[in-house]
C-alpha cells in the first residue's frame, strides 16, 4: 500500500550478515525478511501470533515475526531457517527431521526447527514433556506431532550425544 | 494505511511525543496490539515503542518490596529466580500464550492488555452492520441487553499480581503515583484502565512477605496459545498452620479481575487441615463473582463451572507443606 510516511533506516544482522535497509516504518519483521531480504523460508500464515509458521530467532530466542515490527529488531541478531545449513550441509536438526519423516507439507517446519534449535541450545537432554512445552507455540496440521517429537529427540542426540 | 514508529530514548521524550501526537499509542512487546493491527481491527497512526527507554527492565528486592520493570518480558520473569512465595506470578507468567509470545510480551503490557470479546476480536469481514459499543455503536454482542461493553479482561498476570497485593508506578510529567492494581481497572469493557493519557506504567511493586504462599491456575481448552477461559490466583499469609489472611482473585471473571472477598472470609483463621472441609463452600462463594458472559469458545455456565475448578485447584495447591 502506498505511503507518504518517511522511511525508517533499519540496521540489523540477519543470519550473521549485517544489513542496512530503508523500510516502511510499521513493516513487520516477517515482511522485512520475505520482501526485502528475499528469505522465503519464514512463512506467513495466521498473521496474529497463533500458529508459529513465522517463527525466527531474535537474539537467540524464538519470536513470532508476524507480530514483531522490523523496527523492534533494530541492532538485533535475527536467524532464519536459511541461516542453519552451512557449506551445503544440513543442520543436525534438519537432518533429524528428514530421517524421522517429521516433514509433510513443510509449511510449519522452518518455525519448528528454529524453535527446537533455541530450545536444544538451552536444554541438551530434554524430556518428552519439555519438548512438547517448548514446541507448544508451533502448530502442525499434517504430521500429528509424534514424528516431530522423535525428530527433536534424535537431533538432541546428534548434537549433544546420549544422556550419560 | 501505515503507522509511523518512534523509539524514544527517555521518559521525557515519550511524554513529549504523547503530548504532541494525539494518535500516539504506546507499544511494549506488541504481542497484544500488533495482531489487532494485522487483522485490521484497529489502527494507530503512531506507535511509540518503549524498547529503548532505559530503566524499565529487570527486577530487584529493595527492603520489603519487589520491584519489577514494566518492560521485563514474561520469560525473564519465568526464569528470574524470584522467591517461590510469588508462585502465583511465576506460574501465571509461564503459562501465558506460547514460548514465542512470552519471549516478547512484557509484564507491563500484560497488565494493560485490551479486553477481548467474541465480536470485536474477529476478522472485520465477519462483523455485522450494527456496531458494538467498542466500535461506537450501542449494543453488546457478548451480553445482549447490556448497557455497556462487557468484553472480558483475559490477562493471566493481573489476577496473580492482585492476589499478591501488587501495585503499579505510573509516571507522567507531573510526577509519579503508585496505584494498587485493583484500582487501575474500571468497571467496563472498553477504555477500562484508570491511566491518564500521558502516564507510562514503569514499574510493578509487590510487597515481600515471608508468611506468603501463592498459586495460579488457569482453565483453557488447549494447553497453550489460548487465552484463559477463566483463572484463579490464590494467596495465603500464614501464621504457623493458621491462615492469617487470604486473597482469592478470579481472572476473566468479567470486565476486570474479581476479588472473591466472601470466599476469602471463610478461610481466614482456619488452619490448613480445615481447608478441605471448607472448600465446597469457598468454591461456591468464589463462583458468584464470575459474570455470566460467554467466551468465543464456551458459554457462561461452562465458564462458571470451570471457574469453580480453578479456585479449587489453586487452593488445594496451597495446602502442600512449605518448601515442597
Amino acid at each position: 500500500m502506498p505511503t507518504n510516511l518517511p522511511p525508517l533506516c533499519l540496521t540489523i544482522t540477519v543470519n550473521g550478515q549485517k544489513r542496512q535497509d530503508w523500510i516502511i516504518p510499521d513493516m513487520t519483521l516477517l515482511h522485512y525478511l520475505r520482501d526485502i531480504c528475499g528469505l522465503f523460508g519464514t512463512k506467513k500464515a495466521c498473521g496474529a501470533g497463533e500458529c508459529g509458521a513465522c517463527t525466527v530467532l531474535l537474539n537467540g530466542r524464538p519470536v513470532y515475526s508476524c507480530i514483531t515490527l522490523a523496527a523492534q529488531a533494530m541492532d538485533c541478531q535475527v536467524e532464519t531457517i536459511e541461516g542453519l545449513g552451512q557449506d551445503g550441509k544440513l543442520h543436525p536438526i534438519q537432518e533429524a527431521f528428514l530421517e524421522c519423516g517429521a516433514v509433510q507439507c513443510g509449511f510449519c517446519t522452518p518455525g519448528i526447527i528454529l524453535t527446537a534449535k533455541a530450545f536444544l541450545e538451552r536444554n541438551h537432554h530434554p524430556s518428552d514433556q519439555e519438548i512438547r512445552q517448548a514446541l507448544a507455540g508451533n502448530l502442525c496440521r499434517c504430521t500429528g506431532y509424534v514424528q516431530i517429537l522423535e525428530a527433536v529427540k534424535l537431533a538432541a542426540e546428534k548434537m549433544y550425544g546420549k544422556e550419560a | 494505511m501505515h503507522s509511523q514508529v518512534k523509539f524514544p530514548v527517555s521518559l521525557q521524550e515519550t511524554w513529549a511525543i504523547l503530548k504532541e501526537e494525539p494518535g500516539a499509542f504506546l507499544v511494549a512487546g506488541g504481542t497484544d496490539s500488533i495482531p489487532r493491527a494485522n487483522q485490521r481491527i484497529e489502527f494507530h497512526p503512531l506507535y511509540v515503542c518503549l524498547d529503548r527507554v532505559p530503566g524499565l527492565k529487570g527486577w530487584s528486592l529493595e527492603g520489603e518490596t519487589y520491584t519489577i520493570g514494566a518492560m521485563t518480558t514474561l520469560v525473564e520473569i519465568q526464569e528470574s529466580g524470584l522467591d517461590p512465595s510469588l508462585g502465583a506470578l511465576l506460574q501465571a507468567a509461564s503459562q501465558v500464550a506460547s514460548p514465542q509470545i512470552r519471549n516478547r510480551a512484557t509484564i507491563g503490557g500484560n497488565i494493560l492488555q485490551e479486553n477481548r470479546c467474541i465480536y470485536f476480536n474477529q476478522s472485520v469481514s465477519w462483523r455485522r452492520q450494527d456496531c458494538c459499543f467498542k466500535l461506537g455503536g450501542n449494543l453488546c454482542y457478548q451480553y445482549r441487553g447490556s448497557k455497556d461493553c462487557v468484553a472480558l479482561f483475559q490477562s493471566d498476570v493481573a489476577p496473580a499480581l492482585m492476589a499478591l497485593n501488587g501495585s503499579v508506578v505510573l509516571e507522567s510529567p507531573r510526577g509519579q503515583r503508585v496505584l494498587p492494581l485493583e484500582q487501575i481497572y474500571l468497571n467496563r469493557g472498553r477504555n477500562n484502565k484508570a491511566l491518564e493519557k500521558d502516564e507510562v506504567l514503569t514499574k510493578v511493586l509487590i510487597p515481600a512477605d515471608k508468611r506468603l504462599r501463592s498459586a495460579y491456575v488457569r482453565e483453557t481448552i488447549r494447553g497453550s496459545i489460548d487465552f484463559p477461559l477463566i483463572s484463579c490466583a490464590a494467596a495465603f499469609w500464614m501464621e504457623g498452620e493458621r491462615i492469617a489472611q487470604a486473597q482469592i482473585v478470579v481472572g476473566c471473571a468479567g470486565v476486570r479481575p474479581a476479588r472473591a472477598q466472601r470466599a476469602e472470609g471463610l478461610l481466614v483463621e482456619a488452619t490448613l487441615s480445615q481447608v478441605p472441609e471448607l472448600l465446597p463452600k469457598v468454591v461456591e462463594e468464589a463462583k458468584r463473582v464470575i459474570m455470566p458472559f460467554r467466551d468465543s469458545r464456551v458459554d457462561g455456565p461452562a465458564r462458571k463451572t470451570l471457574g469453580g475448578e480453578a479456585v479449587r485447584k489453586a487452593i488445594l495447591s496451597l495446602l502442600a507443606p512449605a518448601g515442597q
